[in-house]
Parts: C-alpha cells; structure tokens; sequence
C-alpha cells in the first residue's frame, strides 16, 4: 500500500476527530424555522455603489491620487464584503438544509450528492469572482464579466447555427439508411 | 499488566452498571482484546516460541477484524435517532465497501500474498481500511451535526486515536530494517493503554444517546427542493447582480 497514502488516512481521520470534537462542545442547533427558508440576500444598493462611475470621475476631476487610491481601496473592499454577504447566505442555506435533512426517513443519496456539487459550484464561482475583484478591482471585474458574458453569447450563438446546419444534414442521412 | 487491570476495570464497570449490552460490540472487542492477552500469556508460559508466535499472530489478525465491530458501534448509536443521516450512511458504505471488494479481487488474481506480504502488513491494511470506514462516518456526523453521547464521543476518540497511532507505527515497523526488534512492541503498548485510559473515563457509567427535539415537519422532497430553489435565486442575484449594476 502506498506510503502517502496511509499517512494520509491517518492524518484526515485525526483532523476530523479532533473538528467533531470541537463542535459537540458547541450548541446543538434546534429544529428550523420555517422563517429560516427565505433566502436573505444582501443589499444590491451596497453593489451598486461599487460600480458608480460618477463617483470615479469626480474623484478623479480632483487631481488628487491619494483620494483616488483611497475610493478605490473602498470599492474593493465593499464588493469583497458583498460577495462575503453571498457566501455566508449560501452557507446557512446549506446547512439549513443539512438540519432538515438529517431526520428525513425517505432522504435520496443522489439528490444530496446534486445538492453538493451545487453548492461546490456556488462555492467555485465565489472564489473566482473574489480573484478578479482582488486582482482587477470591481469595476474592471465587471467589465471582464460582461466581456466573459457577451464571448458566452457569440459562441452560443455560434453553435446554435452550426447545430442548424449539421442537424438537417444527419437527419436526411439517417432517414436515407433505412430505405437503402 | 497495567492494559488488562484497565480493560478488566471496564468491564467490571459494565456488569455492574449493567450496560454491557448497550454496547455489545464494543464489549465483546474488550473481552476478545483481553482473552487474546491471557491465550498470549499461557503459550509464553507453557508453550514454546513458535507457538507463541504462531498464536500472537493469530490472535492479532483476529482482533483486526473484530474491531470492526466498534466501527458498527459507533454507526449504530450515532445515528440510530436520524433516518436521513443513516440512509447516507448506509449508500455511502456501500459505495466503500464495493469498492475495496473490487480492488481486492483485483489484487487477489496476483495471489494471496498481495493483499499484504507478512502478517503484519495485511494486519496493518486492515486497520487502514477500519480507518476509511471511520473516515466517512466520522465525516457524516460532522456534516450532519449529529449530537453524540459521551460514551461514544469517548468511544469514538479513543478508537480513532488508537487507529491512527497503529497504523502510524505499524508503518514505520513494516518500513524499517530491525521490524522483529522488541523495542517495537512500546508504541503500540503506550497507545493502546491511552485508548484504555479514554474509554475508562468515558465508560465509568452509561449515558443514553441525545435524542432530537422534533421530527421532521415537512418531507424530504420539499426541504431538497426549496434548497434547490434558494441556491437558484442566490445565483442568478450574483449574476444579474455583476452584470446590470
């Protein structure tokens, strides 16, 4: 048996024990309320203010760099916050989830297994947006999102047309095949 | 000596709080545990060297797979109040199980020896594999939030503690050039009387398993599916949020 791998199975079954026993220290979550399944999203207000170009613009007609600088700094770490906001939204919801699920006596491995990669996929965007927020700032993240977006556009739209071309022309050979 | 004055003292305390066949699995481990030291004390008593040997081997090898049973213990008691987190449970050791059934057989068509060269490796795989086991039960009770009593959190850190420290020795004997030196036999004597320790603590009398506030209200297809729905909305505001502000 391979070396790393023992060491490894070691070393996660340490690491989940000692997290179980950190949270049965914790106290343990009641039933949830129904109140609970509304989704709390965060103010879209506080996004929109990351992205205002009129407040750039003015900062910039001041001439001053540090000002700049220093609503920009401001923007990046709303929008972080804001993308935070989403996270933890995503996180209580799943855990919600996690609580109600846990006494359900006709609970499917497979729909919990799709609920997981959704939220592995909610979880993978986050942090790529984070990425682009970090290293662009928002506004050019959001300018590199519609561009994403727009390119998505055209390729779809160019798929759509070569499926329209290639369809007919497989359908008209698959029915000649038959007959001949 | 010290090990078998504890595990005596814990099943002396079972008995007497008469709680032995609430963990009956775990139990017989103990009593097969300590049967296996009074066989290894008789043959190095009365028997010659080989017998011992022949008979240490044997007795470790069988112990190996008993201890499965406490995996099963730990499995029965945590999730006994929670259907769901048992039915996952139950698809996820399937899936583990057919899967080291199918690497097994694989491994079998090179010979018997493969599955582990000397007593002592196939020993330690087995250990290896009680850990995976434990991996993913141990990973649906934190996922779950599943409340545990505390002779099965005791339980539970004492096993997993014990497995951890053999596999670890175990390797570092089978990786070693002096594997049949006697100095071996103090790692493993040292962990398996701190597991004793933990399970003497935690086995001093019996604590009935957390049972939940209330059942579920709604079915499980509704709960999945307002779940799908939220995560929905939470991702269509992130995009349309990015893309229209």
């Amino acid at each position: 048996m391979n070396l790393v791998l023992i060491f490894g199975v070691a070393a996660v079954l340490l690491l989940l024990l000692w997290a179980v026993a950190r949270r049965q220290n914790e106290e343990a979550a009641g039933p949830p309320d129904p109140s609970e399944y509304l989704v709390r999203l965060p103010p879209p207000a506080l996004l929109a203010k990351c992205f205002a170009v009129e407040d750039v613009r003015f900062a910039a007609s001041l001439g001053s760099r540090p000002v700049l600088q220093l609503l920009l700094r401001e923007r990046k770490r709303l929008a972080l916050q804001w993308l935070r906001l989403t996270r933890a939204e995503a996180r209580r919801l799943y855990r919600l989830h996690v609580r109600s699920a846990r006494h359900a006596p006709d609970l499917q491995p497979s729909a919990e297994g799709r609920l997981l990669v959704h939220f592995g996929l909610f979880l993978l965007v986050y942090h790529m947006m984070t990425g682009l927020v970090l290293f662009y700032g928002p506004l050019r993240a959001q300018a590199l999102i519609r561009s994403i977006e727009s390119l998505a556009n055209v390729l779809s739209a160019l798929g759509g047309r070569i499926g329209e071309i290639v369809a007919p022309a497989s359908v008209a050979s698959a029915s000649v095949v038959p007959g001949r | 000596m010290v090990s078998d004055l504890l595990l005596a003292a814990i099943l002396y305390r079972a008995v007497r709080g008469r709680f032995l066949k609430v963990y009956g699995c775990f139990y017989l481990y103990l009593a097969a545990v300590l049967s296996a030291d009074l066989i290894r004390a008789y043959l190095a008593a009365v028997r010659t060297s080989a017998a011992y040997a022949l008979g240490y081997w044997i007795s470790e090898l069988a112990l190996a797979v008993v201890g499965f049973g406490v995996t099963w213990e730990v499995y029965r008691h945590a999730m006994n109040a929670f259907d769901g987190a048992r039915r996952m449970a139950r698809a996820v050791f399937t899936a583990l199980l057919l899967t080291v059934i199918v690497r097994a057989v694989f491994q079998l068509k090179d010979g018997l020896g493969a599955l582990g060269r000397t007593t002592l490796e196939l020993e330690r795989n087995l250990q290896v594999l009680q850990a995976v086991l434990l991996i993913a039960l141990v990973s649906l009770i934190a996922h779950y939030q599943l409340a545990l009593s505390r002779n099965l959190r005791f339980l539970l850190s004492g096993y997993g503690l014990y497995l951890v420290g053999s596999i670890i020795s175990r390797t570092l004997r089978l990786e070693s050039d002096q594997s049949h030196a006697a100095w071996w036999a103090l790692p493993s004597q040292f962990e398996y009387c701190a597991t004793l320790v933990i399970w003497f603590a935690g086995f001093w009398s019996c604590t009935p398993d957390p049972v939940p506030e209330l059942d579920m209200e709604r079915d499980y297809e509704w709960v999945a599916n307002q779940t799908m729905k939220a995560f929905g909305r939470l991702r269509h505001h992130v995009v349309q949020s990015w893309r229209s502000s």
